[in-house]
């Protein structure tokens, strides 16, 4: 579709984030597996899609944020060291999977493409990106097909820091710097951890000089005024950043376990995984070497229905099902935008966002149907236009003013999920460890020596205790101990980093040790926090 | 190097691969067969470092009983987890099987000494096995750290939780070449406080229809309160304060809560989106409430349209930074509002700015508020909205409206 000639856009948005998990004090962590899991299933091969479409010349436009701790996690040499080990495992393990699976062909197939898959993936971090994600993002987004968010520096719940601007200000100030850091740029739009938004939020945001952020549909939707196009223009808040609300329909078709694409009966299984279904002595070298069987990725079945009784997986019959679901996409954001442009005579924007690991991590299609999607919308269709957030703004600079509604992306559209029962003894910790921070960075930011050092490090565990992963963690009820443990670390290195700071003596080889520990941010601006 | 000490715990051994491990051995000095089963390998490494150890052993802080807890502990689990080792194992596994055979005898006999002997004259080596048993046994147990869940504070009156036995696990000291950055696995930081005592007093409105509370007070401050009280309890005023300048008198209604011994925070169910609240903590006298600690204002979220259904359009450019907006809106206008607001008005009078722009006002945006474009954008704005409104009521109501299996982001059902 020729610019201009379009009837309306839609912005496809993928929000990719996972808490900073790097423990040097061992020498294999189960919980980096998160990490690792999600280059091989997610990172990687999206990355080879987009750049896929560049080189057949495909016009496509996505936006994604790449958090912070995400960011500093692929750039960090410690993991990347870990990762190639990693993928050497899996390596090994396809290899003797095609040895074992000789007489039966149609998993035999598979392990040949698992095998594939994992040597490319090598191929692709090792040779072709230097080891190094986020550079190879951001050559994508200097393509200007890609547009980059940031977040907020380690994912932490702003509406429950409202009370301490200065904490508000470290989370967005940093992630600020750490973007220019890692892509060259300053960044024009962020992903509000959560979608979670509070009145005012946006102020700090334009002292960011960010552009533009997403909302839940009913953070618009509610807003004060109603706004006039609903979740279908964007709205300028107060302080003149741009926010963008979700569009439920084209959510759903993607996001929904029970209507959605993801859980059609051809597609990957997720849960049948020979970590946990071939005999232990075989898989014992890939999984924890203190014997917990784990996810290894090699995954041999289809979702098949409602049953235990899973069915081998066919490769081509899912190939073939995801472009038959993009296909169905692209038909019903046609039938969506012209109804909307029919209906106020202006050209809507369908804002359709996405956790990043949905795609390949949790629907192994994911990435191909994404690369369907973008093909078929490029030859086969004159209604819509993909573009991104900035790029829609530049051409549309004049919106209706509103002020968004307290809202969030979570369960019940508010922030129970993040305090409630058995994650809200956190915040008395965190709001304290916010008061005395400011306190460190009144005293001590841009000085020199190791009371600079202290307040650095001080911020950089304020701030991984922050994440709102681990409330989040303790909710869902999976790996509650070690969410209770990594919150009470943090919280425990700043009070003491806190204390001898105060009593005006830094244990300087407790305070490198645990630089080199919780290393995130390396040029932190204590001075965020005054 | 001297002061640099290589500690390596028995978990860290067990969590080597067999190539680290051969390599560590090499660098000790051990000899290790070719062929030998990695967990022979362990076994050969721990014996060794145990001996050079010696008596230069340290060992993680730790009480006596925790000790003895933790080998308890240690021993039944081991045995469960050797009950489970399938019989017909082949011998990489009976190997472990042997290991932990040789730990639960060893898990066993010091909870015994420890449980039934007197304190012995010398108890850092009786409890250094202890807790090296009961470090094997967390690590074969498959515990991915020593951390253990604390029990889920109850709504209304929870308690902050204490961790447990954080530092179950020995090191092993030895005068050798320290790896490049080698970090303790269990370091010493203690607990977190139950509270600091620092006198704060925080609300949000958690949704349309909850108030959180928590508050921080020093002890005697409390007691001070209950004191106070003609009942001996301390009270907690949630106040609707919605249009009004609150003076302690002319709240438009107030909620009132007997706080039970013990509680630090509170859920109020007050169901008033959009409304404003101020809580108070005090004493309940016979002269009345006399407040202690006032909280700030709070407004709840919305959770349906705002009654306002006016709508002014502003042109932001977007090539021009903030900072530089900030200085051309402020010629004359005040900015409190917030830039769009200001830039609105401007744009409304039809002020002269170094950018284009169409904003400024309803008729900016359109043909004209007479118009039949805008007629027709207007009836498609209510059925727009009517339409979002009922699918997030449906969402709201299903409960479930992003939270299926597909985007949890955490695995459920990670190898239990």
């Amino acid at each position: 579709v020729k610019k201009g000639e379009e009837k309306g856009f839609v912005a496809l948005v993928l929000h990719a984030h996972l808490p900073y998990v790097r423990h040097p004090e061992y020498q294999m962590f189960l919980e980096e597996d998160w990490f690792f899991e999600a280059v091989t299933e997610t990172y990687i091969p999206l990355l080879d899609m987009l750049e896929g479409l560049g080189k057949d010349g495909v016009e496509y436009r996505l936006t994604m944020s790449i958090s912070p701790t995400l960011a500093s996690m692929m750039l960090d040499p410690l993991l990347q060291e870990r990762y190639l080990a990693h993928l050497d495992r899996l390596i090994d393990l396809t290899g003797r999977e095609i040895e074992r699976t000789r007489g039966q062909p149609e998993f035999h197939e598979l392990a040949w493409m698992y095998h594939h898959r994992l040597q490319h993936s090598r191929y692709l971090f090792e040779e072709r990106c230097g080891r190094n994600l986020v550079s190879a993002f951001g050559a994508l987004q200097d393509s200007g097909r890609l547009e980059i968010m940031t977040c907020a520096a380690t994912h932490g719940f702003l509406p429950l820091m409202d009370e301490h601007p200065w904490a508000v200000r470290g989370q967005i100030m940093t992630a600020r710097d750490h973007y220019t850091e890692c892509f060259g740029r300053p960044p024009r739009g962020i992903w509000l951890p959560e979608c979670a938004y509070f009145p005012g939020l946006d102020a700090y945001l334009q002292e960011a000089e960010i552009r533009y952020f997403m909302l839940d549909t009913h953070g618009l939707l509610y807003g004060e005024p109603r706004p006039r196009y609903g979740v279908y223009a964007p709205v300028f808040t107060p302080s003149g950043v741009a926010a963008f609300g979700r569009d439920t329909e084209s959510s759903k078709q993607v996001w929904s376990s029970e209507e959605g694409y993801p859980g059609d009966y051809d597609y990957r299984e997720f849960y049948r995984d020979v970590g946990f279904d071939l005999d232990f002595e075989y898989v014992r070298p890939y999984v924890n070497p203190d014997g917990i069987r784990k996810f290894t990725g090699v995954k041999y079945y289809r979702i098949t229905g409602k049953t235990r009784d899973k069915q081998p997986y066919r490769r081509q019959a899912a190939l073939e099902k995801a472009a038959v679901h993009a296909g169905n996409f692209m038909f019903n954001r046609e039938r969506q935008v012209e109804h909307l442009h029919g209906l106020t005579g202006r050209k809507p924007i369908l804002v359709a966002p996405y956790d990043a690991e949905l795609f390949g991590h949790w629907w192994f299609e994911g990435p191909e149907w994404l690369n369907y999607l973008f093909r078929k919308t490029a030859y086969d269709q004159r209604t819509f236009a993909f573009t991104t957030p900035s790029e829609y703004l530049r051409d549309n600079p004049t919106q209706q003013i509103q002020r968004p509604a307290a809202s969030s992306w979570g369960n019940k559209g508010y922030y129970e999920v993040w305090l409630e029962g058995s994650n809200s003894w956190i915040y008395p910790h965190l709001h304290m460890a916010e008061l005395r921070m400011r306190d460190l960075a009144q005293r001590y930011a841009g000085g020199d020596g190791i009371f600079d050092r202290a307040a650095r490090q001080a911020a950089r565990e304020l701030l991984l205790a922050q994440a709102s992963d681990w409330a989040f963690i303790m909710k869902t009820g999976t790996a509650v101990n070690y969410a209770v443990k990594r919150i009470k670390d943090h919280i425990l290195r700043f009070t003491r980093i806190y204390e001898q700071a105060i009593a005006g003596s830094v244990d300087d080889a407790w305070l490198g040790e645990t630089e080199g520990r919780d290393n995130i941010f390396k040029n932190i601006n204590p001075a965020y926090w005054r | 190097m001297p002061g640099n000490d290589l500690k390596i715990s028995a978990r860290d051994l067990i969590r080597k691969t067999r190539k680290e491990l051969l390599e560590l051995a090499e660098r000790l000095g051990i000899s290790i067969e070719n062929g030998t089963a990695r967990t022979g390998i362990i076994s050969a490494l721990a014996a060794a470092l145990r001996e050079k150890a010696g008596t230069g052993a340290r060992i993680v802080s730790t009480g006596r009983a925790r000790a003895r807890g933790a080998a308890a502990r240690a021993s039944t689990r081991l045995k469960d987890a050797a009950k489970s080792a399938q019989p017909d194992a082949s011998p990489v596994s009976g190997g472990v099987i042997r290991v932990l055979d040789a730990v639960i005898q060893k898990t066993a006999e010091v909870a015994e000494k420890l449980v039934l002997g007197p304190r012995p004259p010398e108890k850092a080596p009786v409890e250094q096995e202890a807790l090296e048993a009961a470090a094997c046994a967390k690590a074969a147990e498959r515990e991915p750290l020593g951390s253990e869940t604390p029990p889920a504070p109850p709504e209304g009156a929870e308690q902050v939780v204490h961790g447990t036995g954080q530092a179950e696990a020995v090191k092993f000291s030895i005068a050798e070449k320290p790896e490049p950055q080698a970090f303790q696995q269990v370091e010493d930081l203690g607990e977190i406080p139950p509270g600091y005592g620092s006198g704060r007093f925080f609300i949000t409105g958690r949704d349309p229809y909850w108030l959180f509370l928590y508050w921080d007070l020093a002890q005697e401050h409390i007691a001070a309160m209950k004191g106070a009280s003609s009942d001996g309890r301390m009270w907690l005023q949630i106040h609707d304060v919605t249009g009004v300048i609150f003076d302690g008198f002319n709240a438009r209604r107030t909620h009132e809560f007997a706080i039970p011994d013990g509680a630090r925070n509170w859920y109020a169910h007050v169901t008033a989106p959009g409304r404003d609240f101020i809580a108070r903590l005090g004493s309940k006298t016979d002269q009345g409430f006399v407040p202690s600690v006032v909280s700030r204002r709070v407004r709840m979220p919305p959770d349906d349209f705002s009654p306002r259904m006016d709508a002014s359009f502003v042109t932001i450019p977007q090539d021009v930074p903030f900072s530089r907006l900030r200085e051309v809106f402020r010629g004359g206008i005040d900015v409190s509002p917030g830039l769009a607001y200001s830039a609105a008005e401007l744009q409304a009078r039809g002020a002269r700015l170094p950018f284009e722009y169409e904003g400024g006002g309803f008729a900016g945006a359109f043909a004209g508020p007479h118009g039949e474009e805008y007629r027709r954008s207007l009836a498609g704005s209510e059925e727009i909205l009517e339409r979002l409104r009922r699918e997030a009521l449906m969402n709201a109501t299903s409960g479930s409206s992003w939270s299926g299996p597909q985007c949890g982001g955490y695995e459920p059902n990670r190898g239990e």
